[in-house]
């Protein structure tokens, strides 16, 4: 099982062998971009990230407990570095909470309307997200994780990742709205 | 005066984890009852599985990080100290 051999990829980097840091990062270099890149929209912060992650894994990876699956434990690194490069990109004052509730309106259903493509409306509504709404979308539907393990990668109860993900696709059906399509839900 | 934000009800907070196989067999037995009974939670899984295709959709069309990733990251731990 994959989540197996990873853990012992990092039993062997606790003992200094590269090799198992470059199979590791081989192994999930491209889900990490693709967070990373979710959270920042930024290809070069993104390419950050993961180099922090992996430096991070070889520094610190007694840390690493092995209490949860390494790809999750590895997803929890690379948000708080992208949170990280998000507050040093932004206003001083604009704390993690309000960065995370931005909305996106540089693509707007508006213009998407234009594509007269349901598909693309939904896909522009879903970047118009915020990043707290984006994440917990992408981290349930792309990288497959249940409740405790989202909980665990956002760093929130598990309560609080069921009711941002309610809210999310709540407001998901808003934009959709606005959009002019003919929703039911919720 | 302001709203006070809408809580999900408990079936409808577990569907997209229902969806993705990833619920506990307790709560999947729940929300699968719950799906026997209310025809409208089949609308919002019909939702919701566009949602999930739509974003997998999404991240699959995004790039992958360039070749020089790891040597960034092999240059880094070759200057640490041994261990």
């Amino acid at each position: 099982m994959a989540a197996d051999d990873d853990l012992e990829l990092f039993q062997r980097i606790r003992a200094g062998d590269p090799l198992a840091l470059k199979t590791l990062y081989g192994r999930h270099r491209v889900a990490i971009y693709r967070f990373a890149l979710r959270l920042t929209r930024s290809e070069a912060s993104a390419e950050d990230v993961v180099s922090e992650v992996f430096i991070d894994v070889w520094r610190n990876a007694a840390a690493f407990a092995g209490g949860s699956q390494p790809k999750t434990f590895l997803l929890g690194v690379a948000r708080n570095k992208a949170y990280s490069l998000l507050r040093r990109r932004r206003d001083e004052e604009l704390d993690e909470q309000k960065a995370a509730e931005i909305e996106d309106h540089a693509d707007t259903p508006e213009a998407s309307l234009q594509k007269r493509n349901k598909s693309e409306i939904l896909r522009a509504c879903l970047n118009r997200l915020s990043a707290a709404h984006r994440e917990v979308i992408d981290l349930v539907y792309y990288h497959d994780k249940s409740i405790e393990e989202v909980a665990e990668i956002v760093g929130a109860p598990v309560g609080t990742v069921k009711t941002r993900m309610f809210h999310a696709r709540k407001r998901l059906a808003e934009f959709i709205a606005d959009a002019g399509e003919d929703r039911s839900w919720p | 005066m302001t709203a006070e934000p809408e809580l999900p009800n408990e079936i409808e907070a577990l569907l997209p984890w229902y969806a993705t196989g990833r619920l506990s067999p307790e709560d999947r037995a729940k929300v699968a009852a719950a799906l026997q009974e209310r025809a409208d939670l089949a609308g919002q899984m019909r939702f919701l599985e566009e949602v999930r295709q739509a974003t997998i959709g999404i991240n699959e069309e995004l790039e992958v990080p360039s070749d020089a990733g790891w040597d960034r990251i092999a240059a880094a731990i070759a200057a640490e100290p041994r261990r």
